[in-house]
């Protein structure tokens, strides 16, 4: 069963993933991504930035869809998108999405953008913890702590799907 | 003239060739620039093997000596000092006059990523992780100088284990890494404060300070990247030179 299988099994190493710390800009975590997710020729999927403090904690974590969501400009109206699927000709403002304001909200601290790190697993813990808490926390990755201070690595829904499918579909 | 090597010296051959070639390189006999023979020439001049001559070519490479350029050959560094007076000078933990009077508090330290001018100082590229220590130095109850360093994760993972209050990074480097420096390039300049800097020295943004920053090499690697940056107060950056006897 799953539940024989437990978190060291399935976790990643931290270096898989970009790290920078909480001081960091939203322009620079774009520059991050792109030096990491884009322009190289080898990344892990999920597309995560770890988040870290001065004495290198994990605070949290960040995705393009984060970053996306934090240079978005107020000045553009999202109540109109209620009409978009209804009325054919409503006019929507696409290019005032990301507009010059943008740039101006990319000089925020990412400390403001990101999903702080609330959650965690032990090595020793089961897959299936890390499952539910996946799913029901929508996390892009779940780190996990040793003996309750050591971050040691992170689990993604890639391994944990394998593993749980498995057995659901095993004869 | 080709200096001979002694096989009946104690002394391991790499090491005699070592300095054989070492001496061509301060005699000017090789300048500055220009490309060495290449091995299979060096086996037949001094009827060594191949791995002898490669590995007194090593040492020099990792002493600061030669260079190698990958598909083009080896060559005599041009940063190599190759006139006027030698002088040494030792390491310290940090480079100020009345440096017993200072105190460390490690205020940072941590892993990231190296963006724009750091990927370049470093040579690598901006997708590898490196750890960011940030250490700043009292004298009495000020903030006198403030430490920045860069250091690419694989050169020294175990760094981010160590306690740095009681030891050196190079320390750190040298002995639980094995990590042998052999030069250091240092260059001076006035910077005007970040904000983030400002704060921490206790000084409006934008105040000068003397910028020193140090790239650490270990041969042609470079290991690590130093940033210092020391205010205006009763103590000067200071660096003494010993004549070489």
């Amino acid at each position: 069963m799953a539940e024989r299988k437990i978190v060291r099994d399935i976790m990643l190493e931290l270096f898989e993933y970009p790290h920078i710390p909480y001081w960091f800009s939203i322009e620079q975590v774009i520059k991050v991504m792109k030096a990491s997710f884009i322009q190289s020729q080898k990344h892990t999927d999920p597309l995560v930035v770890l988040v870290f403090d001065e004495k290198y904690n994990l605070l949290g974590t960040v995705t393009p869809k984060d970053v996306l969501k934090g240079i978005t400009s107020s000045n553009f109206n999202s109540s109109v998108l209620s009409h978009v699927t209804v009325e054919e000709k409503t006019e929507v403002d696409w290019n005032s999405l990301f507009g010059e304001e943008s740039k101006n909200l990319a000089q925020k601290p990412v400390s403001e953008i990101m999903l702080p790190a609330k959650h965690f697993v032990d090595p020793l813990d089961p897959v299936t913890k890390a499952a539910y808490l996946m799913t029901n926390l929508d996390l892009p990755v779940l780190p996990v702590i040793e003996d309750k201070k050591k971050l040691v690595g992170v689990v993604r829904m890639f391994e944990i799907f394998d593993i749980i499918s498995d057995e659901i579909i095993k004869k | 003239m080709v200096e001979l090597i002694s096989r009946d010296e104690h002394e391991k051959l790499y090491l005699q060739l070592y300095e054989i070639l070492k001496k061509k390189i301060e005699n000017q006999e090789w300048k500055a620039g220009t490309q060495i023979p290449t091995e299979e020439q060096l086996c037949n001049m001094f009827k060594v093997s191949r791995a002898t001559v490669r590995n007194a070519i090593l040492e020099l490479v990792r002493q600061g000596y030669l260079i190698r350029q990958q598909g083009k050959g080896t060559f005599v560094n041009k940063d190599y000092i190759e006139s006027g007076i030698i002088f040494t000078t030792i390491l310290k933990p940090i480079f100020v006059n009345n440096e017993t009077n200072y105190k460390k508090s490690v205020a940072t330290k941590t892993v990231m990523m190296p963006l724009d001018i750091l990927s370049n100082e470093l040579n690598i590229p901006e997708n590898r992780h490196i750890i960011y220590i940030k250490i700043l130095w009292f004298n009495e109850k000020n903030v006198s100088v403030i430490q920045e360093s860069f250091i690419p994760i694989n050169i020294c993972p175990q760094l981010l284990e160590e306690d740095l209050g009681a030891q050196s990074i190079i320390d750190i480097l040298e002995k639980k890494c094995g990590i042998k420096i052999t030069k250091i390039h240092n260059y001076f300049e006035i910077n005007l404060l970040n904000k983030e800097l400002a704060l921490s020295f206790n000084l409006p943004e934008n105040h000068p300070v003397i910028l020193l920053t140090q790239k650490v090499f270990s041969g042609d690697t470079v290991v690590f990247l130093n940033k210092i940056y020391k205010r205006d107060d009763k103590d000067k950056l200071f660096i003494a030179f010993q004549r070489k006897l």
